[in-house]
């Protein structure tokens, strides 16, 4: 009884704090075993994976646990029944947990590491009237990378957290020389930059409590987070002779807003070999930011003597842009799992997985002049795994071997414009996005004391 | 331990390599990004000109003249190739010339194809009529329409191949006789179209607004409204502009209207008009307004659709399905001289058009 | 016409804003609390973390987790003096943050305590990287303050092979920045520009080895050798299709962050509360391709076969010779306190004579030279540190304190044309002082 209220107090407490932010991982899972499971994993993550779905379950390792695998997640998303080639999104998922005793207490650190194929980061810059398949295009185009540490002070409670890495840019850019319009490779420009890439860090942390050999409760925090891109530009030249030209600009605009989450979850092993786990994640949306850029703008080109030649329409400052609120829900995500431990005893077992995810679509419907296009979202996973253990006397532990599939249903719905003018217009939006994958991990077991101490200086 | 372990032992190890080795770029490639690809649009623009690469002759110049002076196009879809009505100068006076293109930009007997002149279709031989302008086609009822501007109204000719008209006698439709109507002068720039249960609508222009009339048959129109469909913008209100903002590039005038209909994907019946506004100081660009549903007033879009600064007036839209034209007249400069031709232009604006083919072999 | 030279102008600084910084503090500092404060050798004696910077075959000697956290910092007082020269150079401090992981991995039978992993991650405190490409002719450091505003990843393997050989390989990793800006019309119709912005990452390897010379029971040569780790940021504006106005194609591009290729050679006699190094060191600075590139890319040819065209200047490879010792006393069971010092000497890669630059001047619309005003020297550094170690009964700490002092030699660095008329004299000195504490924790 006291156990179970300090936990509800320990979790009431979990539930205040911290906004969170999307993530690849939020969208495609981290590590098989999660993914296949639908990602209703808080109260039943162990390993590399605890760095993302509840840090305090890192302290669950008593050995050195490390994970490393590979995804690939290709969109088939259409609007009017035809694909918009949304990039897939794939890469590496990658984990060390690092477990010890401190001070008698059980302690472990992890990192984690999403790092897609083909970048770190992407930025773009679209206009608010451009359709775009809003949380699909560009958001889940980035690294994650993660460090937490856990405690495990009693034996049926767990704590953890730690911090999530990004950056924001700041920064000028100065051009200036002679623009030769008539032949452009005897052009004289030169460029000067100045730019910093500031460190963002949002936290997470998370609670594990176990009510008994079988049952389990969890809560996570995952914070807010901006990409925040702030520049100045200047140009300053002369245009073949016939004028000069001063153009300063100012910006301002926020990319990748990741919203607050708040995870609730629990798992329950109902008999021996079957595990249930369902999780409710309650995210933020109502505080996102439009990916829209402020701009101030200063054009200075006085006309030449001769006026403009007959070629040439005469440059006008651009008009700041109207910028379009973006209205967003706040929602929440249930997300239900099972584990069938279905074959082997002792050395060997073999698993099978599956889950279920529903994700409402946070957006409001886009009946004005923008299109941040989104759709309701049924995620289905499936997934197999086997842990061999002692394959090797030099390898003292569990290889873990996992993979999954997943499968999420946008079913298309209309978009109808409110204004018959729209350059738009009424929509159709919805499709399918195909998430495989597999994961290999390494479990050893408890380290004992070296047998000799190396030559070193400690 | 029993037969099975030792093979999946084996199997394991292998099966980490594979993980391993599957380990890609890691983040170094920076491929080019995509998920712009077939996106939705209403069919009207915005528009850019046409470049030279995707032409024959002076881009974005399709019909050109300098004696001529082809302009007020009107385009109608024939098989796989674009027929296209205009006004030329002949022999000092404004008839209506039909030429054709076979990848809708070569037409037939512009400057560029020497020797060839597009085929004279109507030319003015009533006393209503003094010169033709405006010429609008629309099919009906297995017929070709040719609806046209002269100086009391707007008129009517038939063809059944599009190269032969027989006009009706006189003017199908004039000024609004009821007194303090709104139609300050005599229709003209008429646009027709058929509505899903056969009744014909027809757009005008008349003074510096448009008009909407309707007719079962093409011959005997009613006017559906007291007051214009769509008017001249507003002025601001006073600070409602932001800085560098410009006010309504069609506050002084709305005319030339060309209109399209559609049924959207969601299923609604979608009326789009393509017009020319002009502000106070005589500038054009052209327009979009729109409804959805066979009644109602037009709802402008703020923003031109193709805006160049050339005194472009007159739209005709060709819709191709993902993408479509606009063909307008606008200043062509010849040297220190300038006269009107026409010119095209393309949506969406950032699809390229392959190079241009051959002229047809007849207009 | 402008609007659109102007709009791409907006595009590429959107792009140039996530720009990487130059050189990484470790090349010019060091790293770790303690290698830190002896002269920054390490090769043959480092341990731990520090290990994924110096010899990653050192990591084989990591016994226990352990997990490090420093601060630490860096105040320049660069000077350039002489006509139309600044004096102070104007230079912001750096601060970072040191994170390391010791990972003994706990492979059983033949493999047992023969391998382990050291993990680095150093991030300055207020911006990740920096990237700064000035003018030519302002006065500048560009080996120096910039360089230690960069955030760098280190990892390291190492296996104890046996008969006292040691080997070890590891990365680096930095984020480079790739994109396109391309002004012409968008999807809907306007015109704007797309940006794509990309950051991707940049590796660089090192190897490492070490060998317990035999029959010495306190001798060890080490050996290490790193890639050369760059970072460029490369935007290529594209506004030739914007109108009928031929804007060129726009290269902003330049080399934000650059560690050369480098070898290490060090002998060190290492006992448990005493050690003694001594290295020499080699840096490849002649592949060094300078911080600028050409702003037009022309037509034929690419990049640097028109227009204005950056200086080539003939960096020269440097060497470094380094010593440091520890010297440490065993105060009570489980207290162990050490003394440490040391010192290195880096040549400058920099010549003595740079050559002018180019520039448009815009009143008299004509290409015209200036002076390319690059400033470094060699460099004396002195370091010291304490560090104290607790282990049972005491909770099992580690903490390290260590400060440096460089002293940047004066010399006189010129600029001239190619005509030999000498457009800038002046005379680079300074000083950097460096400091730093690391606490860490084995478990």
């Amino acid at each position: 009884m006291r156990r179970l209220a300090l936990s509800l107090i320990l979790l009431a407490g979990a539930c205040v704090a911290s906004p969170a932010s999307a993530n690849p991982p939020d969208t495609f899972g981290f590590g098989s075993r999660e993914t296949a499971m639908g990602g209703a994993v808080a109260a039943e993550t162990r390993g590399f994976a605890a760095s993302y779905y509840n840090p305090a379950a890192l302290a669950r390792s008593r050995g050195l646990e490390v994970g490393i695998g590979y995804f690939r997640a290709d969109h088939s998303l259409e609007m009017n029944g035809r694909d918009n080639g949304v990039d897939p999104v794939k890469g590496m998922n990658a984990g060390v947990v690092v477990p010890g005793t401190l001070l008698g207490i059980p302690f472990a650190f992890g990192i984690a590491l999403h790092l897609p194929d083909d970048r770190i980061s992407r930025v773009r810059a679209l206009r608010q009237e451009q359709p775009r398949w809003e949380l699909y295009d560009n958001r889940n185009q980035r690294l994650f990378l993660a460090a937490n540490l856990a405690i495990e002070p009693v034996p049926w409670l767990w704590i953890g957290g730690g911090l999530s890495f990004m950056s924001s840019t700041r920064g000028r850019l100065d051009i200036s020389g002679g623009a030769n319009v008539f032949r452009p490779d005897d052009s004289r420009l030169r460029h000067e930059v100045d730019a910093d890439l500031t460190a963002v860090r949002y936290p997470q942390g998370g609670v594990r409590v176990a009510l008994g050999p079988r049952v389990a409760l969890a809560a996570v925090y995952r914070g807010e987070f901006q990409l925040g891109l702030d520049l100045s530009a200047h140009l300053f030249g002369d245009i073949s002779g016939l004028t000069t030209a001063l153009y300063a600009l100012q910006t301002r605009s926020i990319n990748n807003f990741l919203p607050q989450q708040v995870v609730l979850g629990a798992s329950w092993a109902v008999t021996d070999r079957l595990k249930t786990t369902f999780d409710a994640t309650w995210i933020d949306w109502s505080a996102y930011v439009a990916p829209v850029a402020r701009l101030d703008a200063v054009l200075d080109i006085p006309p030449p003597p001769s006026g403009w030649p007959s070629t040439v329409t005469p440059p006008t400052t651009p008009a700041p842009t109207r910028i379009a609120p973006l209205r967003m829900y706040d929602r929440v995500v249930p997300r239900v799992g099972v584990e069938w431990h279905a074959l082997g005893e002792r050395k060997n077992k073999g698993f099978l997985r599956a889950g279920y995810e529903l994700a409402k679509s946070p957006i409001a419907a886009q009946n004005g002049a923008t299109n941040y296009v989104d759709r309701d979202r049924h995620t289905i996973s499936l997934g197999i795994g086997g842990r061999f253990e002692d394959l090797l006397p030099e390898l003292p532990g569990a290889l873990l071997l996992d993979g999954h599939v997943q499968l999420s249903e946008l079913p298309t719905e209309a978009t109808l414009k409110a204004s018959p003018a729209d350059l738009v217009g009424d929509y159709t939006a919805g499709g399918r996005i195909l998430n495989v994958g597999i994961t290999a991990g390494f479990a050893f077991e408890k380290k004992d004391a070296p047998s000799a101490p190396a030559r070193g200086t400690r | 331990m029993n037969m099975q372990e030792p093979r999946l032992r084996r199997a394991a190890l292998p099966s980490v390599i594979a993980v391993l080795s599957v380990l890609a770029a890691c983040a170094t490639t920076g491929a080019e990004g995509e998920g712009d690809r077939n996106l939705p649009t209403a069919g009207v623009g915005p528009f850019r000109e046409l470049e030279a690469e995707e032409m024959k002759g002076l881009a974005p110049f399709v019909f050109e003249d300098p004696k001529a002076l082809y302009r007020e196009p009107a385009v109608l879809r024939d098989g796989g190739s674009t027929l296209l009505y205009a006004v030329a100068r002949v022999d000092g006076k404004d008839v209506i010339v039909r030429t054709r293109a076979l990848d809708d930009r070569t037409f037939f007997g512009t400057s560029g194809h020497f020797g060839q002149k597009p085929h004279i279709v109507l030319e003015p031989d009533k006393l209503w009529e003094q010169a033709l302008s405006g010429p609008s086609v629309v099919r009906f009822r297995g017929d070709i329409l040719l609806f046209y501007s002269g100086a009391e109204g707007i008129g009517l000719a038939r063809s059944a191949d599009g190269v032969s008209f027989r006009k009706e006698p006189g003017p199908i439709f004039s000024r609004d006789p009821v007194p303090g109507s709104w139609e300050p002068a005599a229709p003209r720039a008429p646009s027709v179209y058929v509505l899903p249960d056969g009744r014909l609508r027809m757009f005008y222009a008349a003074g510096p607004a448009v008009g909407e009339a309707e007719s079962d048959d093409g011959i005997e129109w009613r006017r559906l409204r007291t007051g214009p469909v769509l008017a001249p913008a507003e002025p601001p209100s006073a600070g409602s502009l932001l800085p560098n903002e410009r006010p309504p590039f069609d506050g002084a005038s709305v005319g030339d209207p060309c209109v399209v209909t559609r049924t959207t994907p969601a299923g609604r019946f979608h009326v789009r008009v393509l017009y020319t506004g002009a502000d106070a100081t005589g500038a054009t660009a052209i327009g979009l307004a729109a409804r959805y549903g066979e009644t109602g007033p037009l709802v402008r879009q703020p923003a031109p659709v193709y805006s160049v600064g050339q005194n472009e007036a007159a739209p005709a839209l060709l819709e191709l399905g993902d993408s479509s034209y606009v063909y307008v007249h606008q200043d062509r400069r010849d040297g220190n001289d300038t006269f009107v031709a026409i010119a095209a232009a393309f949506a969406p604006a950032n699809m390229k058009l392959p190079p241009p083919g051959d002229f047809p072999d007849s207009p | 016409m402008m609007r659109g030279v102007l709009t791409l102008a907006v595009g590429a600084a959107s792009l140039l804003v996530s720009v990487a910084a130059e050189a990484s503090p470790e090349d010019l500092f060091g790293y770790g609390g303690r290698t830190s404060a002896m002269g920054a050798t390490g090769v043959a004696h480092a341990s731990g973390y520090e290990s994924a910077w110096h010899n990653p075959a050192l990591a084989s000697t990591i016994r226990e987790n352990k997990l490090t956290l420093g601060f630490g910092g860096a105040v320049f007082a660069l000077d350039a003096v002489g006509a139309a020269l600044p004096g102070r150079v104007s230079t912001q401090p750096a601060r970072g943050i040191t994170i390391g992981a010791d990972i003994p991995i706990p492979f059983g039978g033949k493999l047992r305590d023969r391998v382990g992993i050291g993990l680095g991650f150093y991030t300055p405190t207020d911006v990740i990287v920096r990237g700064r490409v000035p003018y030519p002719e302002t006065a500048q450091f560009p080996l120096l303050a910039d360089r230690a505003q960069s955030l760098m990843i280190r990892g390291g393997l190492g296996a104890d092979i046996g008969y006292g050989v040691r080997a070890g390989l590891g990365f680096a990793a930095l984020a480079e920045i790739v994109g396109t800006v391309v002004a012409a019309t968008d999807a809907t119709g306007r015109v704007g520009t797309r940006v794509e912005n990309q950051l991707v990452a940049t590796y660089a390897p090192i190897f490492g080895l070490t060998w317990d010379v035999p029959g010495s029971s306190r001798l060890r040569v080490g050996a290490s050798f790193r890639g050369t780790l760059d970072a460029r940021f490369a935007v290529m504006v594209d506004g030739t299709n914007l109108s009928s106005i031929a804007i060129p194609l726009l290269n902003i591009s330049g080399l934000a962050q650059y560690d050369p290729a480098q070898a290490a050679l060090e002998i060190a006699r290492v006992e448990h509360l005493n050690v003694l190094a001594f290295q020499l060191g080699y840096k490849k600075w002649s592949d060094f391709p300078g911080v600028l590139e050409p702003t037009v890319a022309c037509s034929e040819g690419g990049a640097g076969a028109c227009g204005l065209v950056p200086p080539s200047i003939d960096w020269r490879d440097t060497f470094v010779v380094r010593i440091g010792a520890e010297q440490g006393y065993e105060l009570a069971p489980g207290v162990v306190l050490r003394g440490r010092g040391g010192g290195f000497f880096e040549t400058s890669a920099l010549p003595a004579d740079v050559p002018a630059s180019e520039a448009f001047d815009i009143p008299s619309k004509s290409v015209v030279t200036v002076p390319t005003r690059y400033f470094d020297g060699a460099r004396i550094a002195v370091t010291t540190g304490v560090g104290l170690s607790l282990a049972k009964p005491l909770p099992p700490v580690d903490l390290d304190l260590f400060a440096q002092y460089h002293l940047v030699l004066s010399r006189t660095i010129t600029s001239a044309d190619g005509a030999g008329t000498v457009l800038s004299r002046g005379e680079s000195s300074g000083h950097v002082k460096v400091f730093g504490l690391t606490a860490g924790v084995r478990f």
